[in-house]
């Protein structure tokens, strides 16, 4: 397997609720691979799992594994120790999570918080991590980064602090970056500042990112490839291409057609009847089942599809649906 | 020329808060003020949807707020058909309470947990004393209207999920027989499949039962599907108001896959928002010029004099830090509160 960064077969199971389900995914140098879903897909919970953040809970079962490429490669994270573990996120896997506000420590300074990665992981004196603290700040975009290295995180606004978390991030120079809905707290066009500075990061850094969001809309602008989760499975996976134009699963269907798109009146949405499943209850066949309006036949109800390759889909567009092969029959997906 | 169901004229709000230095030793400092709302005029007309957008500090929840008498205002006026909404005590401010409704944008937190969810559903008609005798009726025929059946009466908030709770706000909204319903961010927290679901049980409600919204919500593409007018808001002042035909319709009728690539916008800060919007298709060709504002939104404690949002705006002249800009007519019911309205358009 290529790439910097994946899980495999990743399932996350809670007693008898199955919260993951053989989730596979990887990310290459210089790659944007989007991670989408609603509430509850499981979106967050695989880069949890893949990267040992999930807090320990009565009766969880991890299955499958998650691996780190790269010149020196990491065939299970799953398999490492708290410690061994602690080593590599910072320098080998960086962060970027929602809240900017609820993330970074009310009581540091953003010098602190940014030299503590530099000092730990890299061995630097506090003098030369001071000194790199000042490039990383320009390197997000922060103005006047002398000053603002003394500042508390409460003395900045919303996008700034996103900033300060995306430099920390990258602050050791990590292989990948995963960003866990990065710009959902933020106003629009504080958002669209931090989709640039993440793109013109990555295009001189080469960093693969791992981005999370649950609108199809961002992550259509940055990704090169998309999976979309639902209830704890890949249900899709492919260029973002062949999710936007050549999508087979009903699920991706209703989901854009979901979204009002400006200038395109229309009197109703297409929408997805009901609302997304209960991890503890799934459907024993295809989990989007219960509301899918296609169904292609008796086996949706009875049996897992598998994530295969439908026939004339591009190669790495696998769709979980006994519906992918009549691609035509994918846009009654929504109904009215 | 009737008056218009709902007309707000000139609102100001402003909130005060403590001085920084406030210490025990040292007196306190006078308080500062916070002006959330800075003379906004509105009209909202009889089955009508008038959609607020615009960001975090904006003034669009504030100015509902103020619509509610849930917050003092400082000057302006708010009438309900032709009567004076500031004015009114007692028995009379309930009566026009009762016609205005509002949905929040949490539906986790605007339900008591504790009640079922016909008792919230009942609340607004106790509170206002209608259809005595037949309240559980009326809960059922209620909750049919928002596409819940009779079985969720007596359950608990806990038991639903977050789509099937913001139709109980809905429900519990309806229950006072308003004329106007105020939506604040009513669909933000909701997953998008859900969404859907929601805004089009709102647009069937209004056509059924005549009902006006006032329509809140940060995210354009929401605004444009819902209203038939839109005020884009900034630092508590209007930017902009116009139909949503004249802001968006143009460039769908061009056959281009997104409408920002001719948008009908006269000022640059609306330029600005529909330029930040992601494109709804990726692979479409993307000619429109991105347009990143910089910057961050300044502190509404102390706003840029004259044009609010002359600090972010790339066409901001020397002139702009003068004056408040006055409203420029761009056509019939459409007008900028921009001094550069001409290179706003061309933006």
């Amino acid at each position: 397997m290529t790439g910097v960064f994946g899980v495999e077969g990743l399932g996350v199971r809670i007693g008898e609720a199955r919260i993951l389900d053989d989730v596979t995914w990887s990310v290459d140098r210089g790659e944007t691979l989007g991670i989408v879903g609603e509430s509850g897909s499981g979106k967050s919970m695989s880069v949890l799992a893949a990267t040992g953040l999930l807090p320990a809970a009565r009766g969880l079962r991890l299955e499958g594994r998650s691996w780190l490429g790269g010149d020196a490669p990491v065939d299970n994270l799953l398999a490492l120790d708290a410690e061994r573990l602690r080593r590599l996120r910072g320098p080998r896997i960086g962060f970027v999570f929602q809240d900017p506000a609820t993330s970074l420590n009310p009581l540091l300074s953003v010098e602190r918080q940014l030299t503590e990665g530099l000092e730990e992981h890299r061995g630097m004196t506090r003098r030369d991590a001071a000194r790199r603290a000042i490039e990383l700040l320009e390197l997000v975009g922060i103005p006047d980064p002398e000053r603002r290295l003394q500042s508390y995180p409460h003395q900045l606004s919303g996008g700034m602090r996103q900033r300060v978390m995306i430099a920390i991030a990258l602050s050791c120079d990590p292989e990948v970056l995963v960003a866990d809905e990065p710009t959902t707290a933020l106003d629009v066009t504080i958002q669209a500042q931090i989709l640039d500075v993440v793109a013109e990061l990555q295009h001189r850094l080469g960093t693969a990112v791992v981005w999370i969001s649950h609108d199809l809309g961002v992550v259509g602008g940055i990704a090169d490839r998309i999976a979309v989760l639902y209830g704890g499975q890949v249900v899709e996976t492919g260029d973002v291409r062949d999710i936007f134009a050549g999508h087979r699963h009903p699920y991706t269907a209703g989901l854009l057609a979901s979204r009002p798109k400006l200038g395109h009146r229309t009197d109703d949405l297409a929408m997805i009847p009901g609302s997304p499943p209960d991890p503890r209850h799934l459907p024993s066949g295809c989990v989007f089942y219960d509301r899918c309006t296609v169904r292609a036949d008796e086996r949706c109800a009875s049996e897992r599809p598998p994530l295969a390759q439908p026939s004339g889909a591009a190669a790495g567009h696998l769709v979980r649906s006994f519906c992918a092969e009549h691609p035509a029959s994918t846009s009654a997906g929504a109904s009215s | 020329m009737t008056a218009p169901l709902l007309e707000v004229r000139d609102l100001e709000v402003v909130f005060r808060v403590p001085g920084e230095s406030a210490t025990l030793r040292r007196p306190i400092p006078k308080p500062l003020e916070v002006r959330a709302v800075a003379g906004v005029s509105l009209q909202l007309e009889r089955g009508q949807t008038l959609g607020l957008v615009g960001e975090s500090g904006s003034g669009k929840s504030t100015i509902a707020q103020a619509i509610m008498r849930l917050v003092d205002i400082e000057s302006g006026s708010i009438h309900l058909d032709g009567i004076d909404l500031t004015a009114a005590r007692g028995a009379s401010l309930r009566e026009l309470r009762r016609r205005i409704a509002m949905v929040h944008q949490d539906p986790f937190a605007s339900l008591n947990p504790r009640r079922t969810i016909a008792e919230s559903i009942r609340e607004p008609m106790e509170v206002h004393g209608l259809r005595r005798g037949s309240r559980r009726e009326r809960v059922l025929e209620l909750l049919e209207m928002v596409g819940l059946d009779a079985r969720f009466a007596d359950r608990y908030p806990r038991q639903l999920s977050g789509g099937q709770r913001q139709r109980v706000c809905i429900a519990r909204a309806l229950a006072s027989d308003p004329e106007i319903v105020i939506l604040d961010e009513a669909t933000a927290s909701l997953d998008v499949s859900v969404q859907a679901q929601i805004l089009n049980l709102l647009q069937r409600l209004q056509r059924e039962h005549g009902l006006a919204y006032l329509f809140i919500a940060h995210d354009l593409a929401v605004v444009e599907h819902m209203s038939d007018r839109v005020m884009v808001l900034y630092l508590g002042r209007a930017m902009e108001v116009a139909d949503r035909d004249a802001l968006f319709v143009e460039a769908a009728a061009e056959h281009s896959t997104d409408v920002a690539l001719a948008p009908g916008a006269a000022h640059p800060y609306t330029a600005a928002l529909l330029s930040a919007i992601p494109p709804s298709d990726p692979l479409a060709t993307d000619s429109r010029q991105r347009m990143v504002l910089s910057g961050d939104v300044p502190s509404p404690l102390s706003p840029p004099s004259g044009c609010v949002f002359r600090t972010r705006c790339p066409i901001a002249i020397e002139a702009c830090a003068e004056t408040v800009p006055p409203p420029v007519t761009v056509a019939p019911g459409h007008e900028s509160w921009c001094i550069r309205v001409d290179e706003a358009r061309r933006l």
